[in-house]
């Protein structure tokens, strides 16, 4: 029997803020589940703490809400005792870079084969509106009245440099993009970091609005496809990226530079995905960055029997 | 004849002084000796060779008859240099025998002892002691002298000569130990020959003061090894993982002195086990939790420090009632504190540890041999009552190797898991208190649960004042009923008329059951228990208690058991105790209480 997203929705009542970008996330994530015939008997669904940390407690499958920054490490248990299980690791800015950084590398490094879908809304919500590791420079919060001084982490960078096998990014406020690049991060082999821009209404409204609304998505956001022109302007588009010299270069589209002489977005160069990454301006890539194959993280179980290993080593008998 | 003998070995940490006690231990156990033994490690791994911080120490005791500690003054003290000499000349017996390898205490090894250059240590330990002091360089290079090796490899071999006197001097059969070598070794026979050249210079000296037998003593009939606790940890938690036939992760950050037991499992590769190293003590931890929410069974393992990096997960672990198996080898603290050294005083943080109203049971294993039983029984209770527990060890019980007769499969204790049906609410409870173990995977099954408050029965989020309160007493009376795992309460010397109580815990067990034999046999009325059960304590034992004028408890702590029970019973004890990092002896706790 084919289910339906409502089918994996738990009879939890959701009490995220009114407005809150996270009704979004769970909505395409419970359609993706649905539309990709996820199994709710062998689906395990793994956060540790904050706002978006909740969402396993909304989804109608196996879950575990655990401790704040620790969820990688659960579900790296739960992954070696049963490699048979189809877990995502929920987390947030604060959860997944702050309190629970050594974690995230280390599960990257490893391949866990794991999506790991990080909800950044730049700021701590579940605490009430102190600045997070992602915050900006300057950014005004409870914890940093007068501006933060830290420089604010870049997810992607850190995770292609943790070793990270697919890294992507997406946002709240494009529920077709945000489904496509679910199932993709689902499809992967290996550890997926997905960088989810959600909106904050509440402590830090609108921090994505250039890249999510209507009006200025077109001019900052770039939405890659592998084996496609990197370039973004509209339905037409009007600039795109040139790979120069070993750096991006952004060109208008016209006469003496046009798509066909733009980069074309490999999601298998690991240099490149570094680049596109490192675009924290105005502009900003949407999308798979980087997709590599690498053998995902098991440890086998020993084989040796008990009677074996009691009488290993050196043993005398007594008659 | 003599019943028992203490031997004191002290050198370099380079020397081989740990190997050549092994071998020793493994002879006397052969033999149909018991042993016990001690070792006394720096905590750096190669401290400045030849100075007194570098000493690496072992003492080994072997008897005609059943022994319970490893002594405490050495009959016979081998001093590799004047530092290792230095360092133990007062736990040599007066009149006792030291065997000084000649070259230790030319005058470079003088000054790295820091003794002064006109100090003759030799020449003042003949007045105290028997000296035997044997060329042990020359010896071992002559042994080798057909042999291409440089000679720093050839004195390697050094602790093998040593092993030949002790073998002849304590009429070992040193063929059984030339079998060893060679199964050791792999065929490098030049061990064997160094050995070899040991025995023989026993055998020509010819000075049959020295000689020294110690009779073998009847034993059980069955299949031997030599265990030390680390070692009965590991096959403790093989056997867990067979009994249980489900995975167990064994998940662990590498600490001292709990490191071993992770290589051990490593290397014993037993079925259903799997053996991570996490990236840190926290992510330990909660991936053995991740493990048994999975429906395995979730076992980390560490020291001082990282206890405390794991009171967070044992948080979790209680809330969401699932079974997990916490060792703590404990050390000398706080902080670092003394990491090779042993300590009981982890006890206060293992029973109260955690935030929030948050119960487990904790155990605490005496001997090398106990542990092994120890852990069984905890991983019995973990998945039986859905809780994790905590098990005590410490330096001492770690590293103290004895015989051990290998149990037969079929006599070891039953893991039988809860019921575990879809139709099972998450945090439905059976008579015992118990909730499901529904594991990912069983078909209709799918809840959540985790870190916040569950509704009873349903599990779901549930901020109710009268749900969190019978929540919190329904998770501690599940504890409480963990004791119905327990056997009867074991009283270990039981005296017509006690009017004393004797407690004590964990691997003082071997110096206060010869204290209190001691003092049975000088008309003291003593009874003497040692606690295996820390919470919930033996259901027995307050009854028993008050029958009592005075309890007596016995740590190697500052009197965290003392002051435990005290809390329970609304009643004074007197706390015997120190914290030196050095366990007991017999002779010490003669003078430490009346």
């Amino acid at each position: 029997m084919e289910l339906s997203a409502k089918d994996f929705q738990s009879p939890e009542e959701v009490r995220w803020c009114p407005g809150c970008g996270d009704y979004s996330v769970l909505k395409q994530f419970t359609e993706v589940l649905a539309s990709t015939g996820a199994d709710p008997n062998r689906t395990v669904v793994v956060s540790g703490i904050g706002c978006s940390s909740r969402l396993p407690y909304y989804v109608d499958t196996y879950g575990i809400h655990s401790l704040h920054g620790r969820a990688p490490a659960v579900a790296t248990g739960i992954k070696l005792a049963n490699p048979n299980l189809d877990v995502w690791i929920i987390t947030g800015d604060g959860d997944a870079l702050s309190i629970g950084g050594n974690h995230l590398i280390h599960a990257l490094r490893r391949n866990l084969n794991v999506p790991i879908l990080l909800f950044n809304n730049e700021i701590y919500g579940l605490t009430k509106g102190q600045y997070s590791p992602t915050s900006r420079a300057g950014q005004v919060t409870k914890s940093t009245p007068r501006g933060s001084v830290d420089q604010p982490l870049n997810p992607l960078t850190l995770a292609l440099g943790a070793g990270a096998t697919w890294v992507g990014r997406s946002m709240d406020r494009n529920p077709a993009h945000l489904r496509a690049q679910l199932a993709a991060s689902q499809a992967h082999q290996g550890s997926a970091l997905l960088e989810i821009y959600q909106n904050c209404n509440v402590f830090h409204d609108g921090a994505f609005e250039a890249w999510t609304e209507k009006s200025s998505q077109a001019a900052h956001a770039i939405f890659l496809e592998p084996g496609r022109p990197i370039s973004w302007g509209g339905a037409e588009p009007t600039h795109a990226l040139a790979w120069n010299g070993g750096r991006p270069e952004v060109r208008v589209l016209g006469a003496d530079f046009g798509l066909a002489d733009a980069w074309v977005h490999d999601p298998a160069d690991r240099i490149k995905a570094f680049a596109l990454a490192e675009l924290e301006g105005v502009l900003r890539p949407f999308g798979v960055l980087y997709s590599a194959d690498r053998p995902i993280f098991s440890l086998p179980s020993g084989t040796r029997s008990l009677n074996d290993v009691l009488h290993s080593g050196r043993t005398w008998t007594v008659e | 004849m003599e019943r028992s003998v203490v031997v004191l070995l002290a050198g370099d940490s380079g020397d081989g002084i740990q190997l050549l006690g092994g071998q020793m231990v493994r002879a006397a156990a052969q033999s149909g000796r018991d042993v016990r033994t001690l070792s006394d490690f720096p905590a750096e791994i190669r401290a400045p060779q030849g100075t007194v911080s570098g000493v690496s120490g072992f003492q080994f005791r072997m008897a005609s008859e059943a022994i319970h500690d490893p002594g405490s003054q050495a009959d016979c003290l081998v001093a590799f240099n004047a530092a290792a000499f230095t360092k133990y000349a007062d736990r040599l017996k007066p009149g006792g025998l030291l065997i000084a390898a000649q070259e230790g205490f030319d005058a470079r090894s003088l000054a790295l002892a820091k003794l002064p250059a006109t100090a003759d240590p030799l020449a003042e330990a003949r007045q105290r002691f028997r000296v035997l002091d044997v060329p042990v360089k020359d010896l071992t290079l002559r042994a080798r002298s057909a042999s291409p090796a440089g000679q720093r490899d050839k004195l390697r071999s050094r602790n093998m000569l040593v092993l030949g006197i002790l073998v002849w001097m304590y009429g070992m059969p040193a063929d059984a130990v030339e079998v060893e070598l060679e199964h050791l070794f792999r065929g490098d026979d030049a061990n064997v020959a160094v050995f070899r050249a040991g025995l023989h210079f026993g055998e020509t000296l010819e000075v049959q003061d020295y000689l020294v037998s110690v009779d073998s003593q009847e034993v059980p009939r069955g299949t031997y090894r030599t265990v030390n606790g680390s070692q009965a940890m590991a096959l403790g938690l093989a056997a867990a993982a067979h009994q249980l036939g489900r995975p167990l992760l064994y998940s662990s950050y590498p600490i001292t002195p709990a490191s071993e037991i992770l290589h051990e499992l490593a290397k014993l590769q037993p079925e259903h086990v799997t053996v991570l190293q996490a990236e840190d003590e926290i992510a330990a931890v909660t991936s053995a939790l991740g493990a048994s929410f999975a429906g395995g069974l979730g076992v980390t393992a560490s020291s001082g420090p990282g206890l405390s990096l794991k009171a967070e997960g044992l948080g979790l672990a209680v809330m969401t009632e699932l079974p997990l198996v916490l060792i703590d080898v404990q050390r000398g603290g706080p902080s670092t504190g003394l990491p090779t050294k042993t300590e009981q005083s982890d006890l206060a943080q293992a029973l109260h540890g955690r935030h929030g109203e948050a119960p487990l049971p904790v155990l605490a294993a005496r001997t090398a041999a106990d542990a092994f039983d120890t852990v069984l029984l905890a991983a019995k209770m973990a998945v039986e009552c859905m809780t994790p527990v905590i098990v005590l060890s410490d330096a001492y019980v770690a590293g103290s190797a004895q015989p051990w007769r290998i149990p037969s499969v079929d006599e070891l204790p039953t893991i039988t898991p809860p019921r575990g049906e879809a139709s099972d609410a998450p945090y439905g409870r059976d008579e015992q208190g118990v909730r499901p173990w529904v594991a990912p995977g069983t078909p209709g099954g799918a809840h959540r649960i985790g870190g916040l408050e569950g509704e009873a029965g349903s599990g779901r989020i549930s901020y109710e004042a009268a749900n969190h309160q019978s929540m919190v007493r329904a998770r501690a009376a599940k504890v409480d009923a963990a004791v119905r795992l327990y056997g009867p309460l074991e009283v270990v010397q039981r005296c017509p008329n006690a009017d004393t109580l004797v407690l004590a815990w964990g691997s003082t067990y071997g110096a206060v059951r010869g204290d209190v034999e001691r003092r049975v046999a000088e008309g003291q009325k003593l009874d003497y228990v040692h606690l295996r059960h820390l919470h919930p304590l033996h259901p027995d034992l307050k009854a028993a208690a008050e029958g009592y004028r005075r309890i007596v408890v016995i740590e190697m702590n500052e009197g965290q058991l003392a002051h435990h029970l005290q809390g329970c019973w609304a009643r004074p004890v007197e706390s015997v105790c120190k914290t030196t990092g050095q366990p007991f002896t017999e002779d010490e706790l003669a003078s430490l209480w009346n």
